[in-house]
């Protein structure tokens, strides 16, 4: 290529080599360049964005508008100082181009992917929405599912796009709570599901520590629900009557006029919890008092369980001659149909259920928690912040009222009740699930424990066997018992023939010999499932107030014991002997052993190998520490 | 080009030395510095080393026999050439993982160098730009089955590696039905009949032909997606469009409706609309039913239940188009560690890993080799029927949306097998809606 002509004469711009051509190709090629040095684009929309900003550049560099605006310039600069800047007004010139058409070329491409962004929303339908995680406790979950339905239908992320999405799942409230204090680890992620922004724990008891945390949380109630006695109609008209009586009152009538009531088990439902800080707040002695309610769960076959239980069981097909303690918006969303939790199955005409108001009764204040952490991102944030903030309008509110909850909103068809929502102390509601422990009645359990040939397994990563888990967890479980209770092992298989390994009986029992005992045995030969429940609950059965049960601790089902399912089920019905069963391995509660359980007022329990001790000692925690 | 405006450049300094040389030595020097900033700064090519620091895999639950994903990446920790690496694992299930990996993805990428995501999720981590395209060029994937490395695929790009796959299989208690299965419900129906007729009367606790997965979950999408395609109907089409509403799609749901509903004995088990992959499996071991479709790890809970007691007679047999389940790993859009990820997926991914996985876990290779293993075919009599499963199978729609997708699909099937196989007015539309993402959303009875 030829020098260029000396810049002091402009004709020699037309016949000398082409400074326009140059300077375009030199100014493209440099856009490119700064272009692909951000990143090589990845698609062909990236190539053809690079290159036509890059020619863009190229060309806005050489348009007339730029030399007319380039040349007054240097007219202005040769009129104040007296230098020769012709010199130098090539390189000049250059520079001031590629600045320019560098400056047009990356403008063009910045803008580009938003411009398209834009049109793909046309073309392609709505982004993402932003993903929320909310946590509830068990007794929550149907209605927290609701209340974040409404909310995604609600949320507007612009062309009637939802903005938000939240995914609810249930986790238990004190561990949740303990989980936010930590930061939610690994191990929290693994026992307890992903990390929430939301939470519905129910009552402000369980957010009390919250206000000390390094995380920011924001706790505002948003709804009430009073505890009442949901009784059948039949009930009502025989003494409970209007609203003017206490928890104690109401008892006493249905002792008078022979029903029972039955109550969520205040260790796993704060629901029961609050009911019996205030029955035992009424003076009803606890000892009397945990008998009756013992009783109404006996009487109605119902299961020891949260108040979602309680209403399944009654859904379907209770007892007329037993009331429920349960709130007053679990018991309109029973009136209403609604769902009563994952393992009920729906369907079927619910016995009518009516509510009746004790005055001496307490409520929940349930609160709506956001968890702000630090890392979340802004819209993130943001979403969680609008979640809140729409549970208190006009929507929000309406959302709650359909789930059966109290709002500031007047106007409901609920009829007026006094009642305290905010929760009593944590020292009192701890110094009365004391109290009941101790008033509650004692256990007569019998623990029947699979050492079939697939207990031998190996388990991942302990170098123990299932059987050996299993062991453990048992002798671990005497830690819980009171000094009434009672306790009795089988093994099935037989183990040598035998498989009564211990007695049911009261005597004190130590670890250590239960140990033993299980250490020599290999586990080895089917699983007689059937047989074995079929033949342990009428050994359990016997004539005391004490809560009887089985409970059967299996990694597999029956493999063709004798009896059928059908034989079983009738054989154990109806004996006051409840079934527990801790299914692990192969073993499921989707199957027959979850109906030997349900049949019995028990409950099966899946657990893995890491969780099958907690799940036994949850189930000894129900049944044990009576008086 | 450059050549020339720096001679250009070099003329005017030979002439106007004195004036000239300082701006033009600047000028020259600003060029030449920008081109070196521009170009320093770029993203650096391939380094040998990898990049230090710890690696995250975010997954659901290990629920394997003996935690053989824990124990392959212990594997990997044990090198000491290579960066450690952690599994993280959310309980909860499928749905509670994603919402853990969707919340970290959202946020930035919350610390995670590789997501592990079931086959049906690449479409929308890759749309949404939540992990990173593998350069196929520098990726080894031969070896890998077709079906599985094609869920990886997206928008004609590489987002992942095949971890393990999976396809359905028909069970059959083969002291029953004998040794040749029918391939359909109305066989199976025939064949029920005769068991039910023989002489002596059926085996005891015997009460229906066949069971499935149609439980309100994902199950019900793949076993409604296979009885669909068996009828040689389909749901969407290889252009995207939705093609659900068709006599086979009618036929095939009336026929697993009526099935639970009509004939004595049944053919399929009506409880079969409460049962998932586990609750099937007992049903099938309690012999309640002859034919069971399921995943291939039933296989091993039924064997392993069996310990000690007289051994099953079990039969398996590949199902013609399967649902092609699985997962993939993929690499985080956030990581920083782009390398050691990359280098730690291969290293899940490769053939010895695939190996201890399948003959150890259960878990189905994505690799070839191992179903010709000797030890793996010992232990896993089926492997020949799950490679010829996992070659014929098809793809679930793969779409961005494919979790809205899913959930309507099931929602009008639901509808449908309680119905007696009607669908519900408006499913194709909704189908629409919710793999259009359009405004509004999809609506249903």
């Amino acid at each position: 290529m030829p020098s260029p002509a000396d810049p002091g004469e402009p004709p020699a711009r037309r016949d000398g080599p082409d400074r326009e051509m140059v300077s375009f190709v030199a100014v493209s090629l440099l856009s490119l360049v700064t272009v692909l040095a951000q990143g090589v684009p990845e698609t062909f929309l990236g190539w053809f964005g690079a290159i036509v900003g890059a020619l863009a550049g190229g060309v806005a560099a050489q348009s007339a508008v730029v030399a007319r605006l380039l040349d007054r310039g240097f007219d202005v600069v040769r009129v104040l100082r007296t230098v020769r800047w012709e010199r130098v007004r090539w390189v000049l010139t250059m520079l001031a181009r590629l600045t320019l058409g560098l400056a047009v070329c990356l403008a063009l491409v910045l803008a580009l992917p938003r411009a398209v962004s834009w049109a793909r929303l046309e073309l392609d339908g709505c982004p993402p929405p932003v993903a929320l995680r909310l946590a509830t406790t068990a007794e929550q979950l149907p209605t927290a599912r609701e209340l974040a339905d409404a909310f995604a239908e609600h949320s507007d992320g612009g062309h009637g796009c939802r903005a938000a999405a939240i995914f609810v799942y249930a986790a238990d409230p004190a561990l949740t709570a303990e989980a936010v204090r930590l930061g939610w680890g690994a191990e929290h992620l693994l026992s307890l599901g992903p990390r929430p922004e939301l939470w519905l724990p129910g009552s402000t008891h369980f957010t009390a520590d919250l206000s000390a945390l390094p995380v920011a949380t924001e706790v505002r109630p948003v709804a009430a629900t009073p505890i009442v006695l949901a009784l059948p109609p039949e009930g009502t008209e025989v003494g409970a009557g209007p609203r003017t009586r206490t928890w104690a009152e109401l008892l006493g009538a249905g002792e008078r006029f022979g029903w029972s009531v039955a109550r969520p088990d205040p260790a796993v439902s704060l629901t029961g919890h609050l009911a019996t800080h205030a029955m035992y707040a009424g003076g009803l002695p606890p000892v009397d008092l945990e008998r009756r309610l013992a009783q109404g769960l006996d009487r109605g076959g119902l299961p020891l369980g949260d108040e979602l239980d309680l209403l399944c069981r009654h859904a379907a097909g209770g007892t007329t001659a037993t009331g429920l303690v349960v709130t007053e918006q679990q018991l309109l969303r029973y009136q209403r149909d609604r769902e009563l939790g994952d393992p009920c199955t729906p369907g079927g005409r619910r016995p009518p259920l009516r509510a009746v108001y004790p005055s001496d009764t307490l409520g929940l204040d349930f609160p709506a928690v956001r968890i702000g952490w630090p890392d979340a991102s802004a819209e993130q944030d943001a979403q969680a912040r609008a979640f809140l903030d729409w549970l208190d309008t006009p929507d929000g509110r309406a959302a709650l009222a359909a789930v059966g909850l109290r709002t500031a909103d007047r106007g409901s068809d609920l009829p007026a009740v006094e009642f305290v929502s905010a929760p009593p102390p944590g020292d009192q509601l701890a110094a009365t699930l004391d109290a009941y422990e101790r008033a509650r009645r004692p256990g007569r359990v019998l623990l029947a424990l699979d050492t079939s040939g697939s207990m031998a397994a190996p388990v991942a990563g302990t170098g123990r066997t299932r059987y050996d888990v299993a062991a453990a967890g048992i002798a671990d479980v005497l830690r819980l018992r009171g000094p009434a209770d009672e306790f009795g092992l089988w093994a099935f298989p037989r183990v040598g023939g035998a498989r009564q390994l211990f007695p049911i009986s009261a005597d004190p029992l130590t670890a250590q010999r239960v140990e033993t005992v299980l250490r020599g045995i290999r586990p080895q030969g089917p699983t007689p499932l059937y047989r074995t429940v079929a033949d342990a609950v009428p050994a359990v059965r016997a004539d005391t107030s004490s809560v009887q049960a089985l409970v059967v601790l299996t990694d597999g089902e029956d493999t063709g014991s004798g009896p059928s399912r059908a034989q079983v089920l009738d054989r154990i019905r109806g004996q006051g002997v409840r079934v527990f069963v801790v299914a692990v391995g192969e073993a499921s509660c989707g199957g027959a052993v979850a109906e030997l359980a349900e049949a019995t007022g028990g409950t099966c329990r899946q657990a893995s190998f890491d969780s099958l001790p907690g799940a036994v000692a949850d189930i000894f925690s129900l049944l044990w520490k009576g008086a | 080009m450059t050549g020339a405006l720096l001679g250009g450049v070099r003329a005017e300094v030979g002439r106007h030395r004195t004036t000239a040389v300082g701006v033009a030595g600047l000028a020259v020097g600003l060029v030449a510095g920008y081109l070196a900033a521009v170009v320093l700064a770029a993203p650096a090519p391939r380094p040998g080393a990898l990049e230090p620091g710890e690696l995250i895999v975010l997954s659901g639950a290990d629920e394997s026999t003996g935690g053989q994903r824990r124990a392959l990446i212990e594997q990997w920790n044990a090198d000491p050439r290579w960066p450690d690496a952690r599994l993280v694992e959310v309980g909860g299930g499928a749905d509670a993982h994603r919402a853990e990996m969707v919340r970290r993805a959202q946020a930035g990428g919350g610390g995670v160098d590789v997501y592990n995501l079931d086959v049906t999720w690449t479409a929308e981590f890759a749309e949404a730009g939540w992990i990173r395209p593998l350069d196929e060029s520098a990726t080894d994937t031969s070896g890998f089955l077709d079906k599985p490395l094609a869920t990886c695929r997206y928008d004609g790009r590489l987002w992942a590696l095949p971890f393990n796959t999976d396809a359905g299989l028909l069970f059959y208690h083969e002291d029953l039905t004998g040794p040749e299965p029918p391939t359909n419900l109305a066989g199976i129906r025939t064949i029920t009949n005769e068991v039910f007729a023989r002489p002596g009367g059926p085996p005891a606790g015997l009460e229906a032909g066949y069971t499935g997965q149609l439980r309100d979950y994902e199950g019900l999408t793949v076993n409604a997606l296979e009885a669909i395609w068996a009828a040689g109907g389909d749901v969407v089409d290889g252009d995207g469009e939705v093609v659900v509403d068709s006599p086979a799609t009618r036929a095939a749901l009336t026929q697993l409706a009526l099935g639970m509903t009509e004939g004595n004995p049944r053919a399929v088990l009506p409880a079969s609309l409460g049962f998932d992959e586990r609750a099937g499996t007992l049903a099938f071991q309690d012999r309640r039913v002859l034919f069971m479709r399921n995943w291939p790890v039933a296989y091993s809970q039924l064997v392993s239940a069996e310990a000690g007691a007289a051994p099953l007679r079990i039969g398996t047999q590949p199902i013609t188009d399967s649902v092609l389940g699985g997962q993939n790993l993929a690499l985080a859009a956030g990581t920083d560690q782009p390398e050691a990820a990359l280098r730690l997926v291969e290293f899940l991914t490769g053939e010895r890993s695939q190996q201890l996985l399948f003959e150890r876990g259960g878990f189905a290779a994505t690799r070839e080799l191992v179903y010709r293993d000797a030890g793996v075919r010992e232990s896993f009599p089926y492997a020949d029927d799950l490679l010829v499963a996992v070659q014929a199978a098809r793809l679930r729609p793969v779409t961005p949306r494919y979790a809205q997708f899913s959930e309507v699909f099931r929602r009008g099937v639901g509808y449908a097998l309680r119905h007696g196989g009607r669908l519900p007015d408006g499913f194709a539309d909704a189908l629409r809606a919710a793999l259009s993402g359009s405004p509004g959303g999809p609506r249903l009875p």
